[in-house]
């Protein structure tokens, strides 16, 4: 294979591959010598299966001789998030309450992916259990921007973002429940699709909040992004929350050259006023080319976002307070040592396993769930959520879909949120899509003066996937984010 | 929030935390709460079911069968011995556990 090659894209590798130009086993030992330089400096991987993939990988190239039909994603190489079962390996969601437990099972969207001839090989690093916005909540340390190595790469699927930009993996899976695959994705500069929920199955993913969460895609390009998607998207009859409804040929129609003509684009213009200078630009810069691709921007009331941060922390931790409960010491993980008592190793193993943020965050779910505070915090919090998503339907039917930032700001240094609240508060922009359970997809646009990465996403109606992909592929080529690459100070260069 | 709610919160969390640590944790708890609380200012008196948020584009939830799962699907299999190899501490095919006291 040639040097010059180009091992960032989903098409080129399997492209590469499928004609015989290199085998699977070149490609993963491609990666394998990528995360041998890169990781020590990123940190985007905790676990890695050297010996599986290349055995993997030498089944793949023994099925390619002997003829058989591979598969679309033959030769691609996927990390996953370490909250996601690859059987046999370990699934830590980086805490120390889960050390040593190794997954029993694939999870179904790696399970697909496998089937697909994908290849995987590692685990990401990612904030504890998916609580927090930097991956600094991580047992195994921060993962580090690619841009900027004294900067965060987001969360909690900072390694998904982190390695698939510094070139670690072909595509990552993440998981999004308050905008763990966007936030990352933006601050590192690539794309990220959170789904409907319900569109990709949650079977094998350990739950946070059990009505926000989906598995997402990160990849370095919308096309790439659009064909692990629809991989992941594809039948389970182990998740009751999973739809059945069809997915179609979303890579083709995000490649489709017509844009419909009256298409209108939802400007929620109250709603940025919290944005740096370099995040208002690249807004407007977004819409600007909408509207030159043909796209009518129409101003949109978006006003109950401002809530969406007070619902998400009420909700997503009462249900992760209870979805955390499972972890006691008893059937799986860490088990306190020195404790005699039932009560004492609960207690024990749940103070010492868990990290601060999510002994915070089971906190305040139980209290929020307890009696004499449910009707004020939690059932209050439902029915603003439904005001919300009564808010996003109207406004869904004034216009195809919806422009929005991903966050206030680029990505900052190491260390400098240290109040939970303003840790919480970067999530302004994200976390409504995942309460009113819609689809959105983020894109790098553009550079800050001191060469970080800055994003969009586009929010669309229920399974409207192949709509916003197909939107984001057409803005991608018209902003040519990767061209401006080679300016950078990315650490894989 | 006062110290000894949170000792009590603690409890049903069935968390432990050292003596000094309980204030410091009421009190950001409670910084949190004060935030959240802006959701009370919101008239929600319009909003009869709350329960199932997808409701007008989800279907009903698919129930699964009450079966024992066989199936050995590529990545893994559903045996007995796979989850008790993650268990802590087992005998004879089941978990053991301290006794009560």
């Amino acid at each position: 294979m040639s040097t010059t090659h180009d091992f960032t894209s989903i098409a080129s590798v399997t492209t590469a591959y499928g004609q015989g130009e290199i085998s699977a086993v070149q490609i993963a030992h491609h990666y394998l010598k990528k995360i041998e330089e890169l990781n020590p400096k990123l940190n985007a991987f905790n676990y890695l299966f050297p010996e599986k993939i290349l055995q993997q990988a030498l089944l793949l190239d023994e099925r390619r001789a002997r003829g058989e039909v591979l598969g679309p994603l033959a030769g691609a190489v996927i990390g996953i998030k370490d909250n996601i079962h690859v059987a046999g390996e370990f699934t830590t969601c980086c805490s120390k309450i889960l050390q040593g437990y190794r997954a029993p099972f694939d999870a179904t969207a790696v399970s697909w992916l496998r089937k697909q001839g994908a290849l995987f090989i590692g685990k990401m690093n990612m904030d504890e259990f998916g609580m927090g916005s930097t991956t600094e909540n991580s047992i195994h340390g921060p993962t580090r921007n690619p841009y900027n190595i004294d900067c965060v790469a987001g969360g909690s699927s900072g390694g998904s973002a982190a390695g698939v930009v510094a070139g670690m993996c072909t595509a990552s899976l993440g998981s999004d429940t308050g905008g763990s695959v966007r936030l990352p994705a933006a601050f590192c500069g690539c794309v990220g699709v959170k789904p409907t929920y319900g569109r990709v199955s949650r079977y094998g993913l350990v739950e946070y909040g059990s009505s926000l969460d989906q598995i997402g895609v990160l990849a370095n390009d919308t096309l790439s992004a659009a064909l692990v998607y629809q991989s992941i998207a594809q039948s389970c009859q182990f998740d009751p929350t999973y739809s059945h409804k069809p997915i179609g040929d979303v890579s083709k129609a995000a490649l489709s050259k017509e844009i419909q003509p009256g298409q209108r684009v939802g400007i929620p213009t109250a709603l940025l006023e919290g944005l740096s200078k370099e995040a208002r630009e690249t807004f407007d810069k977004s819409s600007k080319h909408l509207q030159q691709l043909g796209y009518t921007l129409v101003e949109v009331d978006l006003s109950l976002v401002r809530y969406a941060i007070s619902i998400y922390y009420i909700l997503a931790t009462a249900e992760a307070s209870t979805n955390l409960s499972r972890f006691d010491g008893m059937r799986y993980g860490y088990r306190h040592g020195e404790a005699k008592t039932i009560d004492e190793i609960y207690e024990r193993t749940r103070e010492v396993g868990f990290g601060e943020e999510v002994k915070r965050r089971i906190l305040l779910g139980t209290y929020i769930l307890s009696a004499g505070y449910q009707d004020a915090y939690y059932k209050q919090a439902q029915k603003v959520r439904m005001l919300l998503i009564q808010q996003y339907e109207k406004v869904l039917k004034e216009c195809s879909f919806i422009l929005m930032p991903v966050a206030t700001t680029t990505a900052f240094p190491i260390g400098t949120m240290t109040d939970p609240l303003q840790m919480y508060l970067q999530d302004l922009y994200t976390v409504s899509t995942n309460l009113a359970g819609l689809p959105a997809v983020a894109l790098p646009i553009s550079w800050s003066h001191d060469k970080l990465p800055l994003a969009v996403q586009l929010i669309g109606a229920p399974y409207q996937e192949a709509s916003l992909l197909h939107v984001a592929y057409h803005l991608e080529k018209a902003v040519g984010f990767s061209a401006s690459q080679s300016n950078t100070n990315q650490v894989s260069k | 929030m006062k110290e000894n709610e949170l000792r009590e919160l603690a409890h049903l969390c069935r968390i432990h935390f050292d003596e000094g640590q309980f204030q410091p944790i009421a009190d950001r708890i409670q910084n949190l709460l004060d935030y959240v609380k802006q959701i009370q200012e919101l008239d929600t008196s319009s909003i009869i079911d709350y329960t199932h948020p997808f409701e007008s584009w989800v279907e009903r939830q698919n129930l699964l069968h009450d079966e024992p799962c066989t199936e050995q699907n590529e990545g893994g299999t559903y045996s007995r011995e796979t989850f008790l190899s993650n268990v802590p501490d087992q005998i004879a095919g089941m978990v053991r556990v301290p006794n009560m006291q």
